[in-house]
């Protein structure tokens, strides 16, 4: 065909689209003019037009494609050569199968004219025609639209590019609910999937969203309604989650709406729906996690494989492609954080919503975070006792969370917006939402670029989504306003060039009118939503309905009403407040009040925050305490070293270390503190403890690749109220429900610290065994897990060191082989339980066994003798004393309660003597807590062994500093008082050893941490906050926020055996 | 082996023989209550009379298991035994409420469980048919100064009737000072813990059992009031379990922490025309405090030693609790109700000390002010000529952990072996190892 040919056949196909277009304008009309109305008749002329229009499009399609690529210039080509690797959306599905119909090829061309185009975030807006085609943007320009072209007036209003979500379920089906884990259930320790399959269950890295994906048309539409136009979808279901499919929010077959069939791999510390008992908590899940992450390093060097594994295979597979990682918020985040690290792993955090807390942090990571718009919302206030039982925290999440996403943009961070956590509401708050988040200080450009270019970029499509340019996707919004306007409203969302009309451009005609029609007059009053106006005659004569029919469509007004039992249709044009009749008859609507009163925006509550504080809670601070220069003024000294007490002596701090020791010292610019009659001692260190954590235990019997340090939780209150009991540090130790239980976490009690800032810096390494009735789950008539008795554990030991050795020799064997074999043979598999065992059997990770009875006391020293190491403490050990000097001559240590006996079989010989006869025997002993109440007065506890068992005050004090820090290795920097030591002290206002004794002040590396006249003077603050947050909820509710009933979580506090620590589970005696 | 030796003198006999099969069967046989032969005098102590008042450097006659005279200066009869305690201190016997010593040995192990039955309302159980007199938790009690106790059943919304018990007896019939003083009421629980499905987070939420609960308690006190009336035919063990409560003559205790619970409580009260009753838990009692004054309603503070109520209050909120409660006027008594530890009574007291309250009216917080609740006043818990010769001598002050050091203690003025098998166990290791026995070999 030549060239003018072409343009001949141009012109003849714009004339069709025309008449098209007209006769879909007449529809328009047509149904009013043509059909007698009732009431309850609904009209949607947009599905008659869309249906006329894709008749037309049907009749064009093949050749107008044609004729436009070539019209179009070969830049066109180029541009959608960028998109190649986007399906396109509007292109017509190749069908392989005889349709059940004529075909029906459709080209969409349209051109959207003359609207304030808003390209992309951060630059200018113009008025300019935008021309789509074939699901893509083709043009952006001013010039005039070819005839080809389905030209669309949008004069006045506003188009942006569509919105993508990359944390949606959209089109799979719902993961099952996750089973809670039973203590007094059999166990679960192999998977129950089927198939060659990763050998736990939560790694379910083979999962392909892309296999499972149905269009929702509901849900489609409600994401369209939001702005939504593209999502990413996963199944949030497991560890390793699988792979996500982006997906346009189009109606039309799967096949159509997937975009990329693997467009992401999905991660999470949570096992989802796993039956399998491990991990039951985020630490496990951790160490699953990096477990998994080598077996695929070392799955990927195996050849030929050993065995299958298609979990494996599948991660291998989607290493390529961008990661996402769903976390609970910035603690899980910045666990999570450290497997990337290990791993060089880039993960786009699925974030939880509490990351203002850490803004900084967080944005130091570098990391894009997707972050949710669920924010929680006032409370109810009709039940004093529930609202009460809601904790500071809470309220203050409350306040600050629509600030979360405008801090994170201001530290830095890239962030995504996301409608997840919305479905159960029908994503209604996420307009409202967005709106608090900016006014909360995020910028409409920072908005849209979280809701466009961001999302696109992150997973790679910043060539093909989140702008209006030609080339990308014709994900168009169509709004009534700027996006920051308050009243902006979405009209249309076209995706892939796929027209989806939301809600008609109708003017607000809400008010009475006087309707005057052949020399009559009515009064009609309209009342309703401006979307949906209904109408009602205000003055019906005798006999008449007041019914009466109002449709307002694209400006058009249709009015019927019945007058003398006869329809009357009127028919009319709307121009701002001007209404026309159009239909020739002489009628007239006369404003009488109300009418035309614009919407008033719903207006937005922003709850006034207050200062951030860390943590959220009661006694958090709004910065840590410095480092200060202190002296304490003749303090009776507590020395523990050789010195023993000395009385009205002085001691100095400066960076944070004990700097000097005397009396009358020099100021020298010191803070002064009058310790006249009061008692100077190193802080208490508590050699068991479980506060600052999330949870405690997992459940393999060898948990020993499961880390405390991935569990801590600095925020936990029970840290400061342990700081105003004189604790200073603290071994968080692993819980005993395994044989082996999990790494421990050598912490400083900084309050408000991160958690890595807690740990002890250069600490050795330490872990929890576990011997007796909780390992062998006594209390659980259901168990099948081996070992049953103290013989078996007595052998599962044995065979766990066994393993571990044999698993050192083919590490050393390895790496005794040249570079070159070491290339041509694949490492050994990691194993990190068995790595950790090693560290143990090298006399680089020590063993805090929790153990009571003497038999397996005997046995546990046995099997290190025999494996050439050393326990290094047995922990509770209540009966330790029977077996005293068997300890000493083994050189391990003993940890244990003052006084705690007879709540199971095993305690039963328990005496609180044991400690002083431990002691006596050379056995270097402790008092702890396992108990965080106990905790805030171990030196009570300690001071029990004066009364049984005769020790001295000072040997008494010395089991809660010094001995303890013996045990953890910190002795040369902990437990007494000596320069150069770590200025971690205690002023008690009386001797420590007293019931009188409060610590007034607690210091940790020079710190002032507690400080109690200060503290005692925060009491009121804090119920002052509490109340003033409670009244902004109250001015939330006002201002017409919705409200939901609290739901406080009850307090969690740990014992060694606990699962998840609740009270409720009256597990809070089980040690 | 009763015999009417002087127990005092008899111990140091007993330690000799403490081998460890003995141990396993000798249980209150060499321990328990011998009465003296002929009048005690305490001489020249610090008594704690646990009224609030102190006699420094008195002394304290006692015969036929009754205090006959107590002062600065006391006529002695010619027989009497003298003992001199310079420096020492005399206290009335501690009195532990809201037990559940002698109904459960070891928590873990089911077959020693005597303290919640079945079902929600028990008002008919009685502590006193279950209470064992030799648990081996007795002498471990006792050692610190606790000499009589409330053992009460725990459990349900309504977990039975408690009776009041000396720490030292042959038998439980012996052993019983007061049977069917308190019915123990577990005010229900308003909020519950529920776990979501899909996150397994931990909520509260509102109790779906809380009405159906209510309306049962509604129910049944209505019906036993018009029981007692009637009494009708045939009896029914629930209601007439209840009359007492009618006449005042049995307490009400009803344990919540919370003063939402506590105010429709003394609302219940009211309604069903109970007098006496009395608060146990009372974590948020400082908000009744008030109502309390005026109703003359006691609070029982479960214990000192406890984290407070909720996170966000303040971190001593438990400590003070007891001072607030006592500045406000509020009757407060004292308890440790965790059975394993009911040693610490005295420390409770200890450190409602160090919080606040003044010294004598800690220790009237576990003596005098639990005794005038179980409605024995008179026999218990106040050094008073004409009560009970329930008391004990220590070498400090027994609030404290270094001053708790029992030298002899006296049930009904019988004395009592302080010494229970943790002591004889003790002894054993300890000369042991003066004795230098072999370490075991290693293999």
């Amino acid at each position: 065909m030549g060239q003018r040919g072409c343009v001949e056949r141009w012109k003849r196909e714009l004339s069709r689209i025309w008449a098209i277009l007209g006769c879909a304008q007449i529809s328009l009309v047509a149904p009013w003019l043509g059909c007698p109305l009732s009431q309850s008749m609904t009209y949607d002329v947009f599905t008659f037009d869309r249906t006329r229009l894709r008749s037309a499009r049907a009749a064009l399609a093949a050749d107008l494609a044609r004729l436009i690529m070539r019209l179009f210039l070969p830049a066109v080509s180029a541009l959608f050569g960028l998109s190649a690797s986007l399906a396109s959306a509007a292109t017509n599905l190749p069908q392989t199968f005889t349709p059940n119909d004529v075909h029906d090829h459709r080209q969409g061309a349209f051109a959207l004219i003359g609207a304030t185009v808003h390209p992309a975030p951060n630059q200018p807006s113009q008025v300019a025609n935008v021309w789509l085609q074939d699901g893509k943007i083709v043009a952006l320009n001013k010039l005039p639209v070819p005839a080809e072209y389905a030209t669309i007036e949008v004069e006045g209003l506003h188009l942006y590019a569509g919105f993508v979500d990359l944390n949606s379920g959209y089109g799979l089906p719902a993961p099952a609910a996750p089973k809670p884990f039973n203590y007094s259930a059999a166990q679960v320790m192999d998977s129950t999937t089927p198939g060659a399959f990763n050998s736990n269950e939560a790694i379910r890295s083979q999962f392909q969203a892309v296999d499972h994906f149905a269009p929702d048309p509901d849900k489609a539409k409600q994401l369209r309604q939001l702005g939504f136009s593209v999502v990413l979808a996963h199944r949030a279901d497991g560890v390793a989650r699988g792979s996500g499919a982006l997906i346009a929010l189009l109606d039309g077959p799967a096949q159509q709406a997937v975009l990329r069939a693997q467009a992401s791999a999905h991660f999470s510390l949570s096992k989802g729906s796993s039956a399998q008992d491990f991990p039951i908590s985020s630490m496990g899940a951790v160490a699953l996690l990096r477990q998994t992450f080598h077996d695929a390093r070392w799955y990927q060097a195996q050849s030929p494989k050993p065995f299958v594994d298609r979990s494996l295979d599948a991660l291998l597979g989607n290493q390529s492609l961008p990661q996402l990682m769903a976390v609970s918020g910035w603690l899980d985040l910045l666990r999570a954080q450290r497997v990337a690290d290990e791993f060089d792993q880039r993960w786009i955090y699925l974030a939880g919503g509490d990351e203002y807390q850490r803004a900084q942090t967080v944005a130091a990571l570098g990391a894009d975070l997707v972050v949710p718009l669920d924010f929680p919302k006032p409370l109810e206030q009709g039940d004093p006792a529930l609202l009460r039982m809601t904790d500071l925290s809470a309220l203050q999440h409350w306040a600050h969370a629509p600030f979360n996403p405008a801090r994170l943009r201001a530290a830095g961070t890239r962030i995504a917006l996301t409608s997840a956590g919305l479905e159960a509401d029908q994503y209604k708050p996420f307009w409202p939402n967005l709106r608090a988040a900016m006014a909360a200080g995020l910028s409409p450009d920072q908005a849209l670029e979280a809701l466009t270019t961001a999302p696109a970029a992150m997973i790679g499509a910043e060539h093909q989504l989140g702008r209006i340019a030609p080339g990308f996707a014709a994900n168009l919004l169509l709004t009534s306003a700027p996006i920051e306007d308050p009243s902006m409203q979405i009209y249309e969302n076209w995706v892939s060039g796929q027209r989806h009309v939301l809600a008609t451009v109708e003017a607000d005609l809400r008010g009475t009118w006087e309707l005057s029609l052949d020399q009559q007059s009515y009064r009609i009053e309209v009342t309703g939503s401006r979307a949906k106006p209904s109408a009602k005659r205000l003055d019906p004569r005798e006999g008449e309905s007041n019914k009466l029919s109002w449709r307002q469509d694209r400006g058009r007004l249709g009015i019927e009403l019945i007058v003398e039992g006869k329809p009357i249709l009127l028919a009319g044009r709307v121009r701002g407040s001007e209404i026309a009749a159009v239909d020739g008859r002489n009628w007239r609507l006369t404003p009488i009040s109300g009418a035309g009163q614009p919407d008033q925006p719903s207006t937005i509550f922003l709850p006034e925050p207050g200062p951030l504080t860390y943590p959220l809670g009661a006694y958090g601070r709004t910065e840590r305490p410095a480092q200060s220069h202190l002296l304490f003024r003749n303090a009776t000294v507590w020395t523990n070293e050789s010195d023993g007490v000395l009385s009205a002596t002085d001691v100095r701090i400066q960076d944070g270390k004990i700097s000097e020791i005397g009396t009358r010292l020099a100021t020298r610019g010191a803070r002064e503190i009058d310790a006249s009659g009061r008692h100077l001692t190193a802080g208490i260190i508590d050699e068991h403890s479980h506060i600052a954590v999330q949870a405690i235990n997992d459940t393999p019997t060898n948990s020993a690749m499961v880390r405390i340090r991935d569990s801590l939780n600095p925020g936990d209150v029970d840290v400061f109220r342990n700081l105003a009991g004189g604790v200073t540090a603290a071994q968080i130790l692993h819980g005993s429900a395994n044989p082996i239980g999990g790494q421990s976490a050598l912490i400083k009690l900084r309050w408000g610290a991160l958690p890595d800032q807690m740990l002890i810096a250069g600490a050795d390494g330490f872990i929890k065994f576990a011997l007796g009735e909780n390992v062998k789950k006594s209390s659980n008539s259901l168990s099948v897990r081996y070992p049953n008795t103290r013989m078996g554990v007595a052998q599962f030991l044995e065979d766990a060191f066994s393993e571990a050795e044999h698993y050192r020799d083919q590490w050393t064997e390895w790496r005794r082989l040249s570079a070159r074999e070491q290339r041509s043979r694949p490492a050994p598999r990691v194993d990190l339980a068995m790595q950790a065992l090693t560290e143990v059997l090298d006399q680089r990770r020590f063993i805090s066994a929790h153990s009571y009875v003497q038999s397996e006391i005997l046995m546990l020293m046995r099997l290190a003798e025999r494996h050439q190491f050393r326990v290094n403490t047995f922990t509770h050990i209540l009966e330790g004393y029977k077996v005293a000097e068997r300890m000493a001559a083994h050189g391990v240590g003993g940890s244990s309660f003052a006084d705690w006996w007879a709540y199971k079989m095993e305690v039963i010989d328990a005496i609180p003597y044991n400690n002083a006869l431990m002691e006596q025997a050379g056995v270097v002993t402790a008092v702890n807590s396992d108990d965080a109440e106990m905790s805030r007065r171990l030196n009570q506890e300690a001071a029990k062994t004066i009364q049984y068992g005769d020790l001295s005050e000072e040997a008494a004090w010395k089991l809660v500093t010094l001995n303890p820090a013996r045990l953890l290795h910190l002795d040369e920097r902990m437990g007494s008082i000596r320069v150069g030591k770590d200025a971690d002290l205690v002023l008690w206002s009386a001797p420590p050893l007293s019931i009188a004794a409060r610590a007034d002040y607690t210091l940790v590396d020079g710190r002032i941490e507690f400080d109690r006249e200060q503290t005692e003077a925060m009491a009121g603050a804090i119920s002052d906050e509490r109340e003033r947050l409670i009244q902004q909820m109250r001015l939330a509710k006002a201002a017409g926020a919705e409200t939901e009933k609290p739901k406080p979580k009850p307090a969690q506090r740990f014992h060694c055996d606990d699962l998840n620590g609740y009270e409720y589970l009256g597990a809070s005696h089980a040690h | 082996m009763r015999t009417e030796l002087n127990q005092r003198r008899r111990w140091p006999q007993l330690l000799a023989l403490t081998l460890w099969a003995c141990a396993a069967v000798c249980t209150h046989a060499q321990e328990s209550a011998l009465a003296t032969a002929r009048p005690t005098a305490l001489l020249g102590g610090t008594l704690h009379l646990g009224n609030g008042e102190v006699i420094a450097n008195g002394s304290l006659l006692f015969d036929q298991g009754r205090i006959v005279a107590l002062g600065a200066r006391i006529q002695l009869p010619a027989n009497a035994e003298q003992i001199d305690l310079v420096g020492a201190h005399v206290y009335p016997g501690l009195i532990l409420l809201d037990s559940t010593l002698g109904l459960i040995e070891v928590e873990a192990v089911r077959a020693t469980l005597d303290n919640t039955e079945f079902g929600e309302l028990n008002p008919n159980v009685r502590s006193a048919d279950a209470y064992n007199v030799d648990s081996e938790l007795l002498p471990v009690t006792r050692f610190n100064g606790v000499l009589s106790a409330q053992i009460a059943p725990t459990g349900g919304l309504i977990s039975g009737r408690s009776s009041v018990m000396k720490l030292d007896a042959w038998t439980a019939e012996e052993a019983l000072l007061r049977a069917d003083d308190g019915v123990w009421l577990n005010w229900p629980q308003r909020l519950v813990t529920q776990i979501d499905e899909n996150t397994l987070e931990a909520a509260l939420t509102e109790n779906p059992e809380y009405a159906r609960q209510m309306g049962e308690l509604e129910d049944l006190f209505a019906q036993a009031s018009t029981y007692r009336r009637a009494a009708p035919s045939p009896r029914n063990l629930k209601l007439e379990a209840l009359g007492p409560l009618f006449e005042g003559t049995a307490r009400l205790y009803v344990r919540t922490d919370y003063a939402a619970d506590f105010d429709a409580a003394m609302a219940f009260a009211e309604r069903h025309q109970i007098s006496a009753m009395a608060w146990v838990g009372a974590a948020e009692a400082e908000q009744l405090a008030a109502r309390l004054v005026e109703s003359n309603i006691p609070v029982v503070i479960s214990a000192v030693h406890r984290l407070p109520i909720y996170p966000d209050s303040p971190f001593d909120q438990a400590y003070q609790l007891a001072a607030h409660l006592h500045q406000a006027g509020v009757t407060v008594a004292l308890t440790h109700s965790y059975y394993m530890n009911a040693r610490n009574l005295a420390f409770q007291a200890g450190s409602a000390r160090t919080y606040g309250v003044p010294a004598e009216q800690a220790l009237a917080m576990i003596t005098s002010v639990p005794a005038q609740l179980l409605g024995l006043a008179d026999e218990l818990g106040t050094l008073k000529v004409g009560a009970r010769a329930t008391l004990f001598v220590s070498e400090g002050d027994v609030l404290e952990m270094r001053g708790n050091r029992l030298t002899r203690a006296y049930i009904d003025g019988m004395a009592v072996n302080l010494q229970g098998r943790q002591q004889r166990l003790y002894q054993r290791y300890r000369e042991r190892y003066q004795r230098g026995d072999q370490v075991p070999a290693t293999d």
